[in-house]
């Protein structure tokens, strides 16, 4: 604590208590209670209990043909769902995509026959569109295989993996592994 | 540290207004507690703004979403139901603290020369305080939102000649609705910030006049003490306090304050069996009920709002400062208080006979010891004079004579 | 002379006048004033006659059934409560608005903020369902809101034997309680939370005050 001039007229010496202990601590307690004030509002900007309840979906396979991809939303991102004919997933595991991030198919995959991932070009953030190889991301020209693997950049990674369960044969759910 | 101040203060002059007005600012070394309370408006002015903007991230100004979103902020959002319960008991907070305020004003004769400019940009801050506040209430959207905000705003109906225009204008619709709410939102977010502009203004009035004392007569420099570290540990413990009894009602009765009806969305064609505004508004709404005519009324209400500025002008005593060497300035002053109080409790009753009588005195009471002021004040002088003066009192007017302002050295 | 503590006191009384001009309204001796217990056991026996019977023809639009986990019931228990409904639905009633206004005239009042919707809370709620009275004409009325369109759900009115009376009376009690939680479900974290925070003010404030009288007396007098 400091004292000003114009003390000198009207205050005693200060206190031969150089510490200031009970002033220090007093600060020491106020600052615990304005850091605990913070945290009720720092926390309430983190998603509600309604939008965390929403944080899986059920999605029913039996539509998806063979050959063919499924674009859900789930947690406000797109899912490719693809449902893999043989010669593709016997082409996917025979490779590990690109230099940029090779990676095997069987760690891509629970079941060979279903892809499941974040339908998001890892450079940016589009929409790649399907195309029979693949992926082609429209934005600045990347490409993936059909294990969602990058072929080609700018984009860094391949399309990122989310979890997700089978909950019978024809049932997954996004969200919980 | 003290290297990045130096840089600063060669730009700009923080170190010294921090010394000038913050640290060695001369304080009367005598204030009581009851000079705690603007210091505590302050506090909670940025309690609101704070609880009101995070309240905002969730909440939605849409007729068929608001109660819906009000409801989700007490329910789903982290902490949600702490931060609605903080802005609607610091409303109420507010309003006491400022009542206090203001009370102490009254009382010391705080609005005196040279404080006039002081009391007055206190009169805007009331004003716009009560515009807030009447607008934030409809945001819930609850069946005492909608039905309190569609009674007020029929009361502009009252102008003559295009007082159904205005009503529509205000509203931006036939009946108060979607469009209302919508607006009274933006403008809800808006005041608190206009607030804090007209705060800086009576701050820096504050600072060139410097404090009043209850003493209620100028002292000399020796009788100043700096701000820091006097009062601003004596503000802080009051705070304390403060916090104590708000914290209270915040997490053991939050709903004190909130009206059971305001627990059912709006429903425009229903009217609840009792409209009550809150209670800081009961006073004024009893003073409007008591007039029979709307737009006398009206004008009765407004003018009771309004009637404050008129102080520095009504009292005519030389006197110096309030209450203390003033008995019948005194007297006046509790009584009013009591007036206010049962102006109150009448504003809570339905209109039956008893409550129209006793309302319709108060309010004759209320403006009476407004009216009164000019001839009481300078019959209690002429008193007081014959009676002899304390020597303080007589050298104070003496040196007011002369110099022709109270300016403190 | 009028002391702070006398100024203090007004206001208080002033905050009285507010509460007891919101009682003025009630309905005397008809509200019943034994204590309406709130626990676990409570209110799941409410949840449960809530479920059987008042969604029949009440909505309770702001539970969502994975709420219930915060009565005590299990992620099983909510499973079987919903049944072909989502964990994340609300819980509806099984009329439509049609219907309900075939039957009363008007749809029905949402129950999840009743109790807080009602000066008298939950004791208004535990009161209303067991005010039904049969006259003696054989109409039925409820004593404590009597333009109300609800029947006597109960069977109150018309029950003669004592020990069926009184697991009415608890169900009763019961239903008030869990619409008590539906209507302020963070009651107990807020109370609990209020403890801490006034320990803690306490001690701050005592703090701060020592601070002040410490400062203070280094003032020459």
């Amino acid at each position: 604590m400091t004292t000003s001039k114009s003390d000198s007229k009207i205050d005693l010496p200060e206190a031969p208590d150089r510490r200031q202990f009970i002033e220090k601590a007093t600060c020491a307690v106020a600052g615990v209670g304005i850091a605990a004030v913070a945290w009720p509002f720092i926390s309430s900007m983190n998603p509600a209990d309604d939008v965390l309840s929403q944080s899986t979906l059920e999605v029913d396979l039996s539509q998806i043909k063979t050959g063919e991809v499924k674009t859900v939303e789930w947690q406000g991102k797109p899912v490719f769902i693809f449902h893999r004919e043989p010669s593709q997933i016997s082409a996917m595991q025979s490779s590990t995509g690109s230099d940029i991030d090779p990676q095997p198919d069987e760690a891509r995959v629970q079941k060979p026959e279903w892809l499941v991932v974040i339908g998001l070009c890892t450079h940016l953030g589009c929409v790649p569109t399907k195309k029979a190889e693949g992926w082609f991301c429209p934005c600045h020209g990347s490409r993936y295989d059909n294990s969602g693997r990058v072929l080609r950049g700018p984009a860094p990674k391949n399309l990122y993996l989310l979890p997700y369960q089978f909950v019978s044969t024809d049932k997954l759910l996004l969200g919980k592994a | 540290m003290s290297k990045v101040i130096q840089w600063i203060d060669q730009r700009f002059p923080l170190s010294s207004f921090v010394k000038h007005d913050l640290v060695e600012y001369p304080t009367p070394r005598n204030l009581s507690y009851w000079w705690n309370f603007g210091f505590l408006a302050g506090f909670v002015l940025v309690l609101q703004i704070i609880t009101g903007i995070f309240l905002a991230m969730h909440y939605k100004p849409d007729a068929s979403l608001a109660f819906d979103s009000v409801d989700h902020i007490m329910r789903e959002v982290n902490y949600g139901w702490l931060i609605r319960y903080m802005h609607a008991v610091g409303a109420s907070a507010f309003f006491a603290v400022i009542y206090i305020h203001m009370a102490r004003t009254l009382y010391y004769g705080s609005y005196r020369a040279p404080r006039e400019l002081m009391w007055w940009t206190g009169q805007a801050l009331l004003l716009a305080l009560m515009a807030t506040a009447f607008m934030g209430y409809l945001l819930p959207w609850g069946q005492m939102s909608f039905w309190g905000a569609q009674v007020i705003t029929s009361l502009f109906g009252a102008t003559p000649f295009i007082g159904d225009e205005i009503v529509i204008w205000l509203r931006g619709d036939f009946a108060v609705g979607d469009a209302t709410l919508t607006r009274f939102f933006a403008l809800h977010y808006l005041f608190p910030f206009i607030i804090c502009a007209i705060v800086i203004i009576h701050l820096i009035a504050l600072h060139h006049v410097k404090s009043s004392n209850p003493s209620g007569i100028n002292l000399t420099a020796k009788d100043n003490i700096p701000f820091h570290p006097y009062f601003t540990v004596k503000d802080l413990f009051g705070l304390g306090v403060f916090l104590i009894i708000y914290s209270y009602f915040v997490f053991f009765n939050p709903e004190f304050f909130i009206e059971a009806e305001n627990n059912q969305p709006a429903n425009p064609l229903q009217t609840p069996p009792h409209i009550v505004p809150e209670w800081y508004f009961l006073p004024f709404y009893a003073i409007l009920r008591s007039v029979p005519d709307l737009l006398g009324g009206v004008i009765a209400m407004g003018l009771s709002v309004m009637i404050f500025a008129a102080m520095p002008f009504l009292d005519r005593s030389k006197i110096p400062g309030g209450a203390k060497y003033r008995p019948i300035y005194r007297a006046m002053f509790y009584i009013f208080i009591i007036d206010v109080v049962v102006l109150g409790y009448v504003g809570t009753q339905p209109l039956t006979d008893l409550w129209v009588i006793v309302g319709q005195i108060a309010t004759v009471i209320y403006f009476a010891a407004f009216a009164l002021l000019p001839f009481l004040s300078k019959y209690e002088e002429k008193q007081l004079r014959k009676k002899g003066l304390p020597p303080v009192v007589e050298e104070l007017i003496r040196c007011e004579e002369q110099c022709g302002c109270t300016e403190p050295k | 002379m009028i002391k702070k503590s006398h100024i203090r006191l007004i206001l208080l009384l002033t905050c009285c006048f507010q509460i007891g001009s919101s009682w003025a309204g009630s309905q005397g001796s008809v509200l019943r004033e034994d204590d309406i217990e709130h626990e676990p056991g409570n209110l799941q026996n409410g949840m449960r006659v809530v479920m059987n019977s008042c969604t029949l023809c009440h909505d309770l639009k702001y539970v969502k059934f994975r709420d219930l986990a915060g009565i005590g019931l299990s992620a099983e228990s909510i499973d079987k409560v919903r049944g072909v409904n989502k964990a994340n639905d609300p819980v509806l009633s099984k009329m439509n608005a049609e219907q309900m206004n075939a039957l009363f005239g008007m749809t029905t009042p949402d129950l999840s903020l009743m109790a807080k919707a009602r000066s008298d809370g939950a004791q208004y709620i535990y009161s209303l369902l067991l005010a039904y009275h049969e006259r003696r004409d054989g109409t039925v009325i409820n004593k404590l809101y009597p333009e109300i369109k609800m029947p006597d759900v109960l069977a109150y009115s018309i029950e003669s034997d004592e020990r069926m009376r009184l697991t009415m009376e608890q169900n009763a009690r019961d239903v008030a309680a869990f619409l008590a939680w539906t209507a302020d479900p963070k009651a107990e974290e807020r109370r609990t939370l209020g403890v801490y925070v006034m320990l803690y003010l306490f001690v701050l404030t005592y703090m701060l005050y020592l601070v002040k009288q410490k400062t203070w007396l280094r003032l020459k007098p």
